[in-house]
């Protein structure tokens, strides 16, 4: 009887076991698409297997738990790669706005703009007694600045709305950060984490990865460090995290940490990866160094057609006039370029004359205005030919991020593959996996029955 | 190496997305007939496109130039063959009457026609074009010549920009046609004299002037010579950058529009590759053991 109670007993086990494998199967099944989710296998082994009684078989099986299935490695490198991606991603799209301002070869850029300014001169040379041609000067001017006006305005938006973009995805970082400690805290407070938790920290770390490059540093307690990469910045250290903050500056907006200490760090040139640090990249080198261009551009121009023009005579005989508003400084020339307002509405006082006696009709300035089309300025350019250098340097910078973010996203799709090829769900073998633990179940359950039967059969002995 | 779904799906996304990129990338050259729309798409053709469509315009406003320096030219000629015209006169008028068989009668009447010849060169000499004095040279400030034929202009001349470094004459040098280099005596002195050599039935005094209208006539005759040159070298600066225009529209056509049939073809193999990437994704679909458990 005895015996048979144990058969009994094994049948019961075999069903539970089967049931756990079905709902494990099930569990699987339902995450297929849950981003960060580990496929999960069920770890089971033979029940009370005593070496010391040669007679018994054993008590059936026993599950021990169910298994995430997962490569540390594996999962960095996807995560890593994940965090480039975005960057480049983000630095693409940030360019490729500024690029629908700048980069157009079709349309009325800057370009045609300025060459229309350069041969106003050459008509102004051609015809200085021409009050239509001086008009043309002037509403060349005109269109000129208020056109760089433009252009350095929206170019400087572009970088404002980066700003606002950072605050927000530093926003986002500090919560992802204070989640972790927390998640470490409840690991910690387990013996035998569930594999639940260890997925949801998993997961914050791969999010905290789409914000910036990370560093992460497993500790015996089970907790994870988590740095930010190449800096030594600790974002979480156990159970205390140390989140980033934006702060304004007289050169702009930094990205800075206070850390444990309390001390504050500039963090703005050592973050990489991630969407901000794609940001920070796009707003500071590429869309700085467009801006930084193009400030110079437009000083030089100012400056030199300045020179040129107040050098000269006006129709009425006025001279030392400037034909822009003077610029104090480069830095902001294209947000700041005006026409000199004495010159507004005042054709007479273009400076087409290089001697008094001549201002009538002379047009010995006017030459040397119609000359600055050659002249040769920085790394020996003429000036349009600065200006579409700008241009291009810009549109290579947009091509090299679409080119990387392309790149990137395929290095990352790869490594993701890999990582999925390795812990992703795969439907058809979960469903294999429920045929199985489906006869399996219906076996154990039998080997229950035949247990009853026999202890029936049992029983009718007796009587 | 194990295949999960989830690498299924993505790589099935991956190829019908890739091949959209293409497809509309193709669409979008064959709608706009441009190859590239932004510098971001191909920065070096970019640069080409611009630095041509640069070159282009400064074509068209070296040849406004030019076009307008030509017609300056041409009016000044013809004002000037007027004037020729008008001097021959005189001098068949100097020679006739410096014949001492013309009475003082013959001789007032003819004084009073050199003075309406004056009159008519003075008229002439201070010919306007656009707001400029065809001979005043290059300070332009009033009329030239004043009605005793005093000139107050400058000996200058208007000089055009017309490519890099290079000028060209716009206008004539100021009172030259009128003007003789070597005496300084102007045409107006000239005919006064004659017009007073006539009226004082002066037969010597006639003749000497003969040599005078002579020198003025070939005076006038230098300056329409030199416009000739200088119109000879405004048609060869034109001629040339007609030349640069096509080179220029060559280059811009190649870097900006779109070779059609090219486009097309891409066309027709992305959109094979987006129909095999569908039928592929499709028949992934099919192939899946919860189509075929019972």
């Amino acid at each position: 009887m005895g015996n048979l109670l144990n058969v009994l007993h094994i049948g019961q086990t075999g069903t539970e076991a089967a049931q756990f494998g079905v709902r494990n199967t099930g569990q699987n099944i339902a995450n297929v698409n849950t981003p960060g989710y580990h496929r999960r296998v069920v770890v089971q082994e033979q029940a009370n297997i005593s070496p010391t009684s040669a007679q018994k078989l054993g008590d059936g099986v026993r599950v021990v738990g169910a298994k995430r299935v997962i490569d540390l490695a594996l999962d960095r490198r996807a995560r890593d790669a994940q965090s480039e991606s975005l960057a480049s991603q983000t630095r693409a799209e940030i360019l490729s706005r500024a690029n629908v301002i700048f980069g157009d070869v079709v349309g009325e850029g800057l370009s045609p703009i300025f060459d229309d300014l350069l041969a106003s001169f050459d008509e102004l040379a051609a015809s200085p007694q021409d009050h239509v041609a001086r008009r043309e000067v002037l509403a060349a001017t005109e269109l000129f600045a208020s056109e760089t006006r433009r252009y350095g305005t929206e170019l400087s938006e572009v970088r404002t709305s980066v700003d606002a973009q950072l605050s927000v995805e530093i926003d986002h970082l500090n919560s992802i950060v204070e989640e972790i400690a927390e998640a470490n805290r409840l690991i910690m407070e387990e013996i035998k984490p569930a594999v639940d938790l260890l997925d949801r920290r998993d997961r914050l770390l791969d999010e905290l990865a789409e914000k910036v490059a990370t560093r992460v540093v497993p500790r015996d307690d089970g907790s994870v460090d988590v740095h930010i990469e190449e800096s030594g910045y600790t974002l979480v250290a156990g159970t205390f995290s140390a989140g980033l903050e934006l702060e304004k500056f007289p050169e702009g907006m930094r990205v800075v940490g206070y850390g444990f200490g309390g001390a504050r760090r500039d963090l703005t040139n050592v973050i990489h990866g991630g969407k901000i640090g794609g940001l920070l990249i796009a707003r500071d080198e590429d869309l700085g160094v467009l801006e930084n261009n193009f400030d110079d551009f437009t000083f030089e121009v100012v400056s030199e057609l300045n020179r040129i023009h107040s050098s000269g005579y006006g129709k009425d005989g006025s001279t030392g006039r400037n034909l822009f508003k003077e610029l104090v400084q480069k830095s902001g020339s294209a947000r700041l370029v005006a026409i000199d307002e004495a010159m507004v509405d005042n054709p007479e006082g273009v400076a087409a004359a290089q001697e008094q006696v001549l201002a009538e009709g002379g047009n010995g300035n006017a030459l040397l205005l119609a000359a600055f089309r050659h002249k040769r300025g920085v790394n020996d350019t003429a000036p349009a030919d600065a200006l579409q250098g700008i241009l291009q340097d810009f549109g290579d910078r947009v091509y090299q991020s679409e080119v990387n973010a392309v790149s990137r996203a395929d290095a990352a799709v790869q490594l993701v593959e890999l990582q999925q090829s390795f812990s992703g769900v795969s439907l058809d073998e979960e469903l294999t996996n429920l045929i199985r633990y489906q006869q399996a179940y219906a076996a154990a359950a039998q080997v229950m029955v035949t247990a009853d039967q026999l202890m029936q059969e049992l029983l009718t002995i007796k009587r | 190496m194990r295949v999960s779904t989830s690498m299924r799906f993505s790589l099935a996304q991956g190829t019908i997305q890739k091949r959209t990129q293409e497809l509309v990338k193709a669409q979008e050259q064959i709608a706009t007939g441009a190859k590239i729309n932004s510098l971001g798409q191909d920065p070096v053709a970019g640069r080409k496109i611009l630095r041509e469509e640069t070159s282009l315009r400064e074509i068209e406003s070296r040849r406004r130039i030019a076009l307008e320096s030509e017609l300056n030219l041409q009016q000044t000629d013809a004002v000037l063959a007027d004037v020729s015209d008008a001097l021959q006169r005189v001098l068949e008028v100097s020679i006739r009457l410096g014949n001492d068989t013309f009475n003082a009668q013959d001789r007032g009447i003819a004084a009073s026609e050199v003075t309406q010849i004056r009159e008519r060169i003075a008229e002439l000499a201070n010919t306007e074009r656009n707001g400029r004095f065809l001979f005043s040279g290059l300070g332009n400030t009033s009329f030239p010549f004043d009605a005793d034929g005093v000139f107050s202009g400058d000996s200058k001349q208007l000089m055009v920009p017309i490519g890099p470094d290079a000028l060209v004459a716009g206008t004539i040098v100021g009172g030259e046609p009128f003007i003789d280099s070597a005496t300084g005596e102007s045409v107006f002195t000239v005919l006064r004299d004659l017009e007073s050599a006539l009226r004082g039935d002066d037969g010597a005094g006639i003749r000497e002037t003969v040599d005078e209208v002579r020198k003025q006539i070939d005076q006038v005759a230098g300056s329409r010579q030199e416009i000739g040159h200088t119109f000879e070298r405004l048609e060869n600066i034109l001629n040339a950058l007609s030349r640069a225009e096509i080179t220029a529209n060559a280059t811009l056509q190649q870097e900006r529009d779109t070779d059609f049939s090219k486009t097309v073809l891409d066309l027709q193999e992305s959109e094979l590759g987006m129909r095999s990437a569908l039928t592929i994704t499709a028949r992934l679909n099919e192939l899946n053991l919860t189509n075929f458990l019972g």
